[in-house]
């Protein structure tokens, strides 16, 4: 890569005759759809029928990211104690029986993929575009 | 968002300015007609709901407007390739945008449809628009520095896809 390609300045006669030309097709687009637009009233109703999404500055958003936060941490300390948690559910669920320990294991994976779930939407609400 | 008397003056102001170009920005970069009539409202109504929405005469608010109408085109695109539906990203440009221009003006069209999608999008951000290198590195999320080297290599593409096509109808005349 050269030294003009670099900074992106060379330019010459040919270069300054193209970009009018694209300056002026860009334009006479532009013309083209003045007439097509809906009236600015229209797009404001629109945009009052549609749900309000949330974005960084909104508190919900906030104490929404803060209460994932807070189960993610939960889900964290029953991951660190997973051979614990699976003994404490099995003595929370005492039909499960010392031969399905499985099932306590499920629960976890469960609890773990509805926090992923979570996570997901609450990303979707805070990412506005 | 409920705009207030005064910030829907504001809005209506921003719209009338901006709202052709938008539109024919869309309707250049994205497949079909009706997808751009959505991509355009949903553009305006994200800007509404943004925190720029509320003063849409700061001086960033037409960048942030490019931006989100970029974003939307790119998502469309990931979709429609999702669903196979596109072969070639150009191929459906509307009649409508082939109108105005002459013999000179659709050799430039072709030529500039050889140039990828990103150097379309950053060409009209250019030169229709008129924005900076910094502007228009915040629309494409790109380093300033990477615009300028994008806008010079499509620069000199088109010049030379041009040329060849100069060149091809030279040699037809003969």
């Amino acid at each position: 890569m050269n030294e003009s390609e670099l900074t992106g300045d060379s330019r010459d006669s040919v270069d300054d005759a193209m970009e009018e030309k694209l300056r002026q097709m860009f334009a006479d687009e532009i013309v083209a759809q003045g007439a097509r637009v809906p009236n600015a009233s229209t797009i404001r109703l629109i945009s009052q029928l549609v749900p309000q999404s949330r974005h960084l500055s909104d508190p919900a958003t906030w104490l929404d990211l803060a209460e994932t936060l807070a189960l993610g941490v939960a889900v964290a300390l029953l991951a660190l104690w997973w051979d614990d948690a699976t003994v404490g559910m099995q003595a929370l669920l005492p039909w499960v029986g010392a031969n399905r320990p499985w099932v306590a294991d499920l629960a976890l994976i469960g609890a773990a993929a509805a926090l992923w779930t979570y996570c997901k939407r609450a990303q979707n609400l805070t990412i506005n575009h | 968002m409920t705009l207030p008397a005064s910030g829907a003056d504001d809005f209506e102001r921003f719209y009338e300015a901006t709202a052709a170009s938008i539109r024919a920005y869309i309707l250049r970069h994205c497949w079909d007609r009706g997808a751009a009539d959505d991509l355009f409202q949903i553009t305006y109504v994200k800007f509404l709901k943004s925190r720029m929405g509320g003063t849409p005469l700061a001086p960033k608010a037409r960048a942030y407007l490019y931006r989100i109408a970029s974003n939307a085109i790119k998502d469309h695109g990931r979709k429609q390739t999702r669903l196979r539906r596109v072969e070639s990203p150009m191929q459906d440009i509307p009649a409508v945008a082939r109108e105005p221009c002459a013999d000179e003006g659709i050799a430039l069209r072709s030529a500039l449809r050889s140039l990828s999608k990103r150097e379309q999008q950053l060409l009209w951000i250019l030169y229709a628009e008129g924005f900076s290198h910094k502007e228009a590195a915040s629309i494409m999320g790109v380093s300033s520095g990477s615009v300028r080297v994008m806008a010079f290599r499509a620069r000199k593409k088109l010049a030379r896809r041009l040329a060849s096509m100069a060149g091809t109808e030279k040699k037809a005349r003969k």
